[in-house]
């Protein structure tokens, strides 16, 4: 918190991110041990991922039994780009999770209160206290789906296309981090924020389908309130080698950074309106 | 018999579903989102290759398959897993009416709010905005009853899908596996009329087809006549079966009844 920053200075910052890692690692081990009284839970969690994505890929075959490619992209690449928005997604859900219920579990219940007393940030706090374990699964599997895709494309995976694939995938977090952030934030004015997230659950489907097929009210959409082209198709289309879209595939890069400190502005925003439920 | 009881916690349920108002807003929301990529999905394979009787025909299919799904599908793992782990499941076996037939007139409530609040405002969207035809009055009915025995469907499937969490404790990632899987055999993602031969043999021996397939056949006019009364047979069938599954498995999960606190 900015507040106990400010008096102790420069000196204390740094052992504040150390102090951060060890309560995270902390919070981490106690998780883990309350995840596995229900360890029936944890298997099914894992299974039940694993289970919704061979639907994906089950209904993307279904739909490749009506065509050769959908606008010029073929099963394989369309594969490849869900695959790879499909594990940035999961990659993100296993950490940053949490805010998917910022309205039910912590402004609404009063939770929230007891993280203002303590001296850790309030953002790390919601976060530390839940990894999505059964994301892992997925995660996994979306790898796999992408080594199989780029194996049966036949691409050769030049030293510029592993950079730009590893550094696209952190930067597609923080894209997928911030429209987490911006969303959980409006549960500080209604109290609930599940709602909205079954919604971008349902948008964020758009990610497993060439942009180029959408109406431009869509594409905008998709670039900037619900921004999840630049952690799906555009690094895609550079992986593919596809030149006409140079511009977004730079973009992707940057937009991350900047979109994730624009919604830690507007969390900071929400918070400062934040009042206890008094309960 | 007295109906009373029954009629008394569908209409409790009906009254808890109507304080969600924000979620039916969001579920009815989410349907027009999957209307909307599905169309931009289906006219560029339409515009890649041929579909079987069109775009058109695809989104009448898809637009009745949200129609069903919003009125007939049910998240019952929640409603009993939630009993199970609070320890009032005890109280189930108190109460003056049978464990299922509470379970049956609390989903019945809600699918109620759920068919007025959901399924026919998509109804309305999809015949503005997409051109989607609506049935004949005749048909019509024929459709409700269809869709009717879909829930009774879904129900007694996610009722013994439920039996589970009395060994597991957990219901969420059973309902989502429930929810993945019919809906991809159901007819709900993919219109079923376009699968290719072998693959609809392996459709046709599953039950999910009765759950959504069934009633949309007669909503989009492709079943008719005596096809109507093939098409109930089926689903008259599969809910014999599943009727008597669920029966058995409520029996093996009685006795793994276990209180957690007390």
């Amino acid at each position: 918190m900015s507040e106990s920053e400010n008096y102790r200075g420069e000196e204390s910052r740094i052992s504040g991110v150390k102090k951060h890692i060890q309560v995270y690692r902390k919070f981490l081990v106690m998780y883990l041990k309350s995840r596995l009284i229900y360890k029936a839970d944890f298997v099914l969690g894992f299974t039940s991922q694993l289970i919704s994505l061979i639907t994906t890929v089950a209904f993307i075959s279904l739909l490749f039994t009506q065509v050769e490619s959908i606008q010029g992209w073929t099963f394989n690449e369309i594969l490849l780009l869900a695959g790879f928005s499909g594990l940035i997604l999961n990659l993100h859900h296993v950490f940053l999770f949490s805010l998917y219920s910022l309205g039910e579990d912590y402004i609404i219940s009063g939770r929230m209160d007891r993280y203002f007393v303590r001296p850790l940030n309030m953002l790390f706090q919601v976060f530390a206290r839940y990894i999505s374990d059964d994301n892992i699964s997925k995660f996994l599997a979306n790898i796999v789906i992408v080594a199989y895709a780029w194996n049966q494309i036949g691409m050769a995976l030049t030293l510029q296309k592993a950079l730009y694939l590893v550094t696209s995938v952190f930067t597609g977090v923080m894209v997928i981090g911030s429209i987490f952030l911006v969303f959980g934030t409006t549960a500080f004015w209604t109290g609930r924020s599940k709602a909205v997230f079954w919604l971008f659950f349902r948008v964020s489907d758009f990610r497993k389908y060439p942009y180029s097929i959408f109406s431009q009210p869509i594409q905008i959409l998709l670039i900037t309130l619900i921004p999840i082209a630049f952690s799906s198709f555009f690094p895609v289309t550079f992986l593919l080698g596809m030149d006409s879209w140079r511009n977004w595939q730079i973009a992707s890069l940057l937009v991350g950074p900047v979109f994730y400190l624009c919604a830690y502005r507007f969390w900071k925003f929400g918070l400062s309106r934040y009042s206890s439920t008094g309960s | 018999m007295n109906l009373k009881k029954y009629y008394a916690v569908a209409r409790n349920a009906f009254k808890q579903a109507t304080a969600y108002r924000l979620d039916a807003v969001t579920t009815l929301l989410s349907s027009v989102v999957f209307l909307v990529l599905y169309y931009a999905v289906w006219s560029a394979i339409d515009a890649s290759g041929t579909i079987e009787g069109g775009l058109g025909r695809v989104m009448t299919y898809l637009v009745a398959g949200q129609i069903v799904s919003n009125a007939a599908f049910l998240q019952t793992e929640q409603f009993i897993g939630y009993r199970v782990r609070q320890g009032t499941i005890v109280n189930e076996l108190k109460r003056p009416l049978s464990f299922i037939s509470h379970v049956y007139f609390h989903e019945l409530g809600w699918s109620v709010f759920n068919t007025l609040a959901k399924a026919l405002p998509i109804a309305v969207i999809g015949a503005v905005f997409l051109n989607i035809p609506l049935p004949d009055p005749l048909n019509a009915f024929y459709f409700a009853i269809s869709t009717f025995l879909a829930f009774n469907l879904v129900f007694l499937l996610a009722y013994t899908n439920s039996m589970l969490v009395f060994w597991t404790k957990v219901d969420w990632s059973l309902r989502m596996t429930r929810n993945t899987v019919t809906s991809l055999f159901s007819g709900v993602l993919f219109p079923l009329y376009l699968l290719p031969g072998g693959l609809e043999t392996v459709f046709n021996v599953l039950p999910f087809r009765a759950m959504a397939d069934a009633p949309i056949q007669i909503f989009t006019g492709q079943a008719t006549g005596s096809a109507v009364l093939k098409i109930f047979g089926l689903q008259i069938f599969w809910l014999v079966i599943l009727f008597v599954v669920a029966h058995f498995a409520w029996r093996k999960a009685k006795t793994k009844l276990t209180v957690q606190g007390g």
